[in-house]
């Protein structure tokens, strides 16, 4: 079973710090050898993942059709989907993936540069996109891509998974992750996501409405212990939605 | 920010005394892992307050590799109360009892059906083993059993009408796994000419970071000269020196949450605190412990009181 390193947010505050701290110079060295020869003092297992991870991340930029800065989902799904599987190949539980630290080590320690590259910061003034790279929990980015197919998955199976997906948008993600109350229902989750995923999309803000509509009704109805079958509780979740304005919380 | 409040429209177990006439309790009898076909058993401290403390005194075990499986005894002395006029279910329906598990460190949830509570009873008793499978939870979850309504009759209003409609909470733990063998938040590090303890507190938004090591911490340094004195194993352990570092770091954790005046009373006031949280573990110490937060003094000496007194029972 794989040993995950974990790095504190301390740490990687840390580490940030001293990245926005640098001279210019010494930064843009710092980047050339992080895409050159990669981060130093990886171990073997991380090394060997470091470059299967930056393999992926040039594939979904090339294999994908229309790639562009403006419409990043298909690549983020096809990315997001090839990382699933290789981390859990790798070893990787549910509840590995719940521990941030893990996350952390693996973005600011393995692959920043892919990070970098993916999520600039919101400052000019700033390297870093903290909030992307270390800091807050429901946006470091390969912790929610691995948690938007696992909240996603279909029949075990990623091709059905990524059937149901490929419709979505970059929000659908943030949409869904952002929503955990006290901790996801996967099982209801993967069926939302199942009826999302066979219903011709009205705009942009249907998994939004279905999923803050949902928070509500479980505020006093327990899915799992209703009579109603998932699908019939997920259905008519919908179809109230279609049917009616955004619930208010 | 914006003001919540829930509406029932229809009757809920949320009186204290209706919880206490029911007379349900739920108690862990015991916990265990399975290794390889093997059971093993896990110590199991449970306080008042609802903490239960699950550890290995073998040092082998933890909730994430090895899952967990509790052992609960349940009791309800009077479940035909809950039905009928004075009840929360009418008396055409049929209510159940449920457990819910539920971790955000964890980020997840579940809920299982245990029992039909059937009204002619005139008292419930059951034992009932609920089982954590390995990979899943990282540390914690809470565990909480509660009331639901399985189906109801139509014909009289003012109750719940939507199976699946949950009633009430009749009681809740929390379940803690530390790798710690203290129940504070306490982790132990190697620091070379580093002090005996020291508090951290990098918490940034109180409702939102959990009450976990990333964020709030006791540390206790193994390579100060005075280790063995807080070394629950060792002869030299003084149950004196050890209370003081708790009582002096939960006392600097409140004292942190106090700085900020608009986060300390959203701490103290709002009803519906995000579970494992800062916030939330700050509110039950508020709640909880009957501790003095008139001066800072009294609070020194409130905590102490309270502190030194748990740690007596070790």
């Amino acid at each position: 079973m794989v040993t995950w390193q974990r790095l504190s947010k301390e740490a990687a505050a840390r580490t940030a710090a001293a990245w926005e701290n640098m001279d210019r110079e010494s930064y843009e060295r710092l980047k050339d050898h992080w895409t050159s020869t990669g981060p130093t003092d990886l171990n073997p297992f991380y090394s060997d993942l470091r470059k299967s991870i930056v393999d992926l991340n040039t594939e979904s930029k090339k294999n994908v059709k229309d790639y562009s800065a403006k419409n990043r989902y298909p690549a983020d799904l096809f990315f997001g989907i090839h990382l699933y599987k290789l981390l859990n190949d790798c070893g990787m539980r549910p509840c590995d993936a719940s521990d941030d630290d893990i996350w952390r080590y693996l973005q600011v320690k393995v692959v920043p540069d892919l990070i970098n590259d993916r999520w600039k910061p919101n400052n000019e003034e700033k390297r870093i996109n903290n909030e992307r790279m270390w800091e807050h929990s429901r946006r470091i980015w390969l912790k929610i891509l691995w948690w938007y197919i696992e909240l996603s998955l279909q029949n075990n199976s990623l091709e059905d998974t990524e059937k149901i997906l490929k419709n979505n948008s970059s929000d659908d993600i943030s949409q869904l992750i952002e929503r955990a109350g006290n901790g996801y229902r996967i099982g209801l989750y993967r069926a939302i996501m199942k009826q999302y995923g066979e219903t011709p999309h009205q705009g942009s803000t249907l998994l939004r409405r279905v999923l803050k509509l949902n928070i509500v009704r479980c505020a006093t109805v327990e899915p799992q212990l209703s009579s109603e079958k998932t699908e019939e509780y997920v259905a008519e979740l919908f179809e109230y939605c279609r049917d009616n304005d955004e619930p208010k919380q | 920010m914006s003001n919540q409040i829930a509406v029932a429209f229809y009757r809920t177990l949320s009186d204290p005394e209706k919880i206490k006439e029911l007379g349900f309790t739920l108690n862990i009898l015991g916990a265990s892992y399975n290794d390889q076909g093997t059971t093993c058993n896990l110590k199991v401290s449970a306080s008042d307050s609802g903490l239960v403390e699950v550890t290995d005194e073998q040092m082998k075990w933890n909730i994430a590799d090895c899952g967990l499986i509790l052992n609960i005894h349940i009791d309800l002395k009077s479940p035909s109360s809950i039905y009928g006029p004075r009840g929360i279910a009418s008396s055409g329906s049929k209510v159940g009892l449920a457990l819910t598990v539920s971790s955000l460190s964890s980020n997840r949830q579940e809920c299982i059906s245990v029992t039909e509570i059937e009204k002619q009873d005139s008292s419930t008793s059951l034992n009932h083993t609920v089982s954590i499978c390995p990979g899943l939870y990282l540390r914690d979850f809470n565990l909480q059993a509660v009331l639901y309504l399985i189906s109801s009759s139509s014909d009289e209003v003012g109750f719940a009408s939507i199976p699946g409609t949950v009633l009430g909470t009749l009681d809740k733990k929390y379940i803690n796994a530390p790798f710690t063998d203290l129940p504070f938040p306490i982790y132990k590090v190697d620091e070379p000419n580093g002090p005996l303890w020291w508090t951290e507190c990098r918490w940034t938004d109180a409702s939102e970071d959990l009450f976990t090591e990333e964020n709030v911490c006791i540390r206790i340094n193994r390579l100060n000269k005075y280790y063995d004195m807080v070394n629950i194993d060792n002869k030299n352990f003084s149950k004196p020196l050890i209370s003081e570092i708790i009582s002096a770091a939960v006392q600097l954790m409140l004292d942190r949450a106090m700085q900020n005046e608009g986060e300390w009373n959203k701490i103290i006031t709002e009803p519906n605190l995000p579970e494992g949280t800062v916030a939330a573990v700050l509110r039950n110490m508020y709640d909880t412990f009957q501790w003095d937060f008139s001066s800072e003094e009294k609070l020194a000496r409130s905590i102490r009181e309270f502190i030194y007194t748990e740690v007596e029972k070790w």
